[in-house]
């Protein structure tokens, strides 16, 4: 009774503990300072010939090691076929892969194209493709698969949810057997970063002629070249995978994957604690806090800069409060302290407030520096912009962003220091996401009359992807991709200059002139945190590294055996 | 018997009837668009138009509702917006995950809180009364996901007796169901109670007392079987609300169940995924009461059914 009684005193105050998300005075480290990345290693290693198996290891103490790997994820892929998901990096680059690899620093290498290069006129891409590559299927892969790939990106009229993203695909074609040749519309400069994505994924021609509309959709009708092959799909449970052991890169570490959905937050955390699980993605501020204090518990977390932010973005085109004005968005800007609201809510993740709409990782990010608070200046901003004793407006939140209803109600705390009297409304997915739908302004503003809302930025590897979809002015007007209604034309020839420009250093400098202006001088939004891809793992993991876009090299993955 | 067992399942067909009407046209009037959330933000708006015709959406709601009706009796539950799988065959998959939970909870709550109740009304007014009802309190107050979690650090991170996560053996349905069976402890404990009070108080126990009738032989055969009744209508009940319930245990306990899928399904307005579930977890509960209707005679010869 007394151990049951300690036991439970005990278990209040770790919950506690646990609960107060207290502002720590020292950011918080990885106990242990393992590095997610390691510079030395590709995500996939072309050249390296097959590894040896794992159980021989003559020269070292016998350490085997168990022949399946379990991880807890927060959620499912929406799709195995690669011009479909839309979910994250975790699994699709370990099933397919791409003619252009990224490595664990995002720096790009030959996946299953050895070298290509762009023709004189600026729009013809020759892809020179590897050989003897073999699909889990058994079949070749030749450069018809190449064509059959994206040439079924490049067709809107599937309403496939990647193919936004080809439309500038103008042919593909395959002179000979391992070559293949696409011609882009006018120049393009992120051909390189669009081909690397996983969307790009390499499909296998005779599955998808065979399949139809049911491609992808069971084990039998995926088939890529990745280090892994989908066994088994159970939705709401797990999705197991199978090494598949001629893979070009390799032969895989660890005989199985099951990746197994742990939806609870907490959950997850306990799992990966009591070995349950070898790792887990997707952890609360609180619980990292908790792993880290726990010194005993062979538990590791490790982090490393994603390419995703999150800002709040204005709707310009608001009837509610002076939004249009550039100076009231920029007095909101400088009215915000984002260390304090980092410290506060993402310490232990290591966020950090951002320093660009983009991430470090993503091409074409440059340094724009930190806003600080200054109520001074946000105060002359809007005595100039006519506002001297504020306005009120109207922020929308929601709990799917981590910390997202936090973060606003820290913000509307500190608006008020500047006279702005924010309204917080919190709201959940499906109105969420259809508040972003193609609305118009008027549609906008009478239904939800939001000035300010949640939202994220980048999480793609070049400055194109992240930037001109949802900054450059829509030409319909509606709020689909441009969800604020923003519209900047200095921006939009910026934009559309960098895109069609295939030289880094002048794509580097347009990128900064536009985030200058989106930023500074008429605002798009006020960034906040540059997020962190954050993991916890057992300390039996080896061989575990993870690059921005969030994609673990799982052919490296082994777990030791044993207590 | 049987005869009434039938004419009780066709009493139950308007019932659904008004209740998949209800589900239907509710699910519809939340603001949510499935196309929208399964399409996601960057489609080209003639898709979205299109797969709104495919679906059927653009149909008044009546025509949608006899779609979905006529297709229900040819054994057709439709298929998910979202997932694009058929739901009954994903109903089917998560149906045993719940129901073992369910069924799992009802006995062992049934069992507690039964014997709770007991001890609480023979012991009427003092300590063990007041500290059981103060227990069942607890019970009753404490949500199923704060137990969940205190279960799961306890004999899960603490202990470390127990797994958190699936249901894949019987020792992974420990925590589950004594987490769920727990939220439902605390009214059975204090149904039994008043209802043994009520027997207890009478004429009959009073003389079976003073015959010298053994005071064990008196509470088990003499009151309990005749405070019974009530009681087996508090479980019949309880149980639906263990079936709904189920939904945040299978959460944190990561348990495919049908619980999770409903609260998925209402997340993305996958209407055939919320239409089907809600009219499967109403039929499980009308026949569990259905059994329990049944059971009455069992105990209570007296009561006949025609």
């Amino acid at each position: 009774m007394k151990k049951f009684i300690v036991i439970l005193i005990g278990l209040v105050l770790l919950l506690s503990a646990a609960c107060t998300a207290a502002p720590s005075a020292t950011a918080v480290a990885p106990k242990t300072p393992e590095k997610a990345t390691d510079p030395s290693a590709p995500v996939a290693e072309p050249t390296k010939a097959a590894e040896p198996a794992p159980t021989a290891a003559p020269t070292e103490p016998a350490k085997t090691y168990r022949d399946t790997i379990i991880m807890g994820v927060a959620s499912e892929q929406n799709s195995m076929d690669p011009a479909v998901n839309s979910s994250n990096n975790v699994v699709l680059p370990n099933v397919y892969s791409t003619l252009i690899a990224i490595d664990s620093n995002n720096k790009m290498f030959p996946g299953l194209a050895t070298e290509w290069s762009v023709a004189e006129d600026k729009v013809t891409w020759t892809f020179k493709l590897r050989e003897g590559v073999k699909f889990q299927s058994g079949k070749a892969f030749t450069a018809e698969d190449c064509v059959a790939t994206f040439t079924r990106l490049a067709d809107t009229t599937l309403g496939l949810r990647q193919s936004s993203n080809y439309v500038w695909v103008k042919e593909v074609s395959a002179p000979d057997p391992m070559t293949c040749v696409i011609v882009s519309k006018q120049p393009y400069g992120p051909v390189e970063a669009t081909i690397a994505h996983k969307s790009a994924s390499i499909v296998n021609s005779e599955y998808v002629a065979k399949f139809g509309a049911d491609f992808a959709k069971t084990p039998e009708s995926i088939d890529g070249t990745g280090p892994y092959k989908v066994i088994e799909i159970k939705p709401g449970e797990n999705m197991k995978l199978e090494a598949f052991d001629e893979f070009w890169g390799g032969k895989p570490a660890t005989k199985f994957i099951n990746m197994v959905l742990l939806p609870d937050q907490s959950a997850r955390a306990v799992a990966v604690e009591t070995g349950q699980v070898d790792f887990i993605s997707g952890l609360a501020p609180d619980d990292v806090k908790r792993l880290n204090e726990d010194q005993n518990d062979g538990v590791n977390v490790v982090m490393n800069e994603s390419n995703g932010i999150h800002l709040f973005q204005f709707n310009v085109k608001s009837t509610n409060a002076p939004m249009a004005e550039p100076k009231v968005r920029q007095a909101i800007s400088y009215a915000i302290n984002r260390a304090e609201i980092c410290e506060a809510l993402y310490s232990p993740l290591g966020e950090k407030p951002a320093h660009s709409l983009l991430s470090p990782s993503v091409i074409g990010y440059a340094d724009m520096g930190e806003i600080k608070q200054d109520y001074t200046k946000a105060k002359q901003l809007l005595t100039e912009a006519g506002y001297p004793d504020g306005f009120t407006m109207k922020i929308m939140t929601t709990a799917l962003y981590n910390k997202g209803v936090e973060m606003a109600q820290i913000i509307a705390e500190q608006l008020k220091g500047a006279n702005i009297n924010a309204e917080i409304e919190v709201v959940e997915r499906a109105v969420f996401i259809e508040s972003l739908n193609g609305l118009t302004p008027a549609e906008y503003n009478e239904k939800y009359g939001w000035d300010m809302f949640i939202m994220g930025a980048g999480g793609d590897l070049d400055a194109h992807q992240s930037t001109d979809r949802v900054f450059h002015t829509e030409a319909d007007g509606l709020n689909a991709n441009n969800y604020g209604f923003y519209s900047n034309a200095q921006v939009d020839k910026l934009l559309e200059n960098a895109s069609v420009s295939v030289d880094p250093a002048e794509r580097l400098r347009m990128y900064t002139e536009a985030m200058q202006i989106l930023i500074y001088d008429d605002p798009i939004g006020v960034t906040m945190n540059q997020r962190n891809n954050v993991y916890a793992l057992t300390d039996k993991v080896e061989g575990f590294f993870l690059n921005a876009g969030n994609t673990i090299d799982w052919a490296k993955l082994k777990v030791v055996a044993g207590k | 018997m049987l005869k009434y067992a039938f004419k009780r399942i066709l009493q139950t067909i308007p019932m659904l009837i008004f209740l998949s009407m209800i589900v239907f046209g509710m699910v519809r009037l939340i603001p949510g668009d499935p196309v929208k959330i399964m399409i996601g933000t960057d489609v080209a708006s003639g898709s979205y138009e299109i797969e709104r015709e495919k679906l059927g959406l653009n149909d008044p709601i009546p025509v949608q509702y006899v779609k979905w009706v006529t297709r229900l009796f040819q054994g057709d539950l439709g298929t998910s917006i979202y997932t694009k799988r058929p739901v009954l065959e994903e109903i089917g998959n998560r149906y045993k995950p719940t129901a073992i939970l369910a069924l799992g909870g009802t006995i062992l709550s049934s069992i507690v809180g039964v014997i709770f109740g007991i001890l609480a009304a023979i012991h009427h007014n003092k300590l063990t009364d007041h500290s059981l009802m103060v227990v069942s309190l607890i019970f009753v107050s404490t949500p199923s996901f704060f137990s969940a979690l205190i279960l799961m650090l306890i004999f899960t991170l603490q202990l470390r007796l127990l797994p958190s996560i699936g249901m894949t053996n019987w020792r992974g349905a420990i925590l589950p169901i004594v987490t769920l069976g727990f939220t439902a402890v605390g009214s059975l404990t204090r149904t039994t109670r008043s209802s043994m009070l009520d027997v207890i108080n009478q004429d009959y126990i009073r003389t079976a007392r003073s015959y010298g009738v053994p005071e064990g032989q008196i509470v088990f055969s003499d009151a309990f079987k005749n405070a019974l009744i009530p009681v087996l209508t508090s479980i019949g009940l309880r149980f639906g609300g263990l079936l709904s319930g189920a939904t945040l245990v299978e959460t944190v306990f990561a348990i495919p169940g049908l619980g999770r899928f409903l609260v998925d399904g209402v997340g993305n307005r996958d209407y055939p995924v919320v239409q089907g579930s809600v009219l499967v977890m109403a039929v499980s509960f009308v026949i569990v009461n259905l059994i329990v209707d049944i059971m009455y005679a069992v105990i209570d010869p007296r009561i006949k059914y025609r």
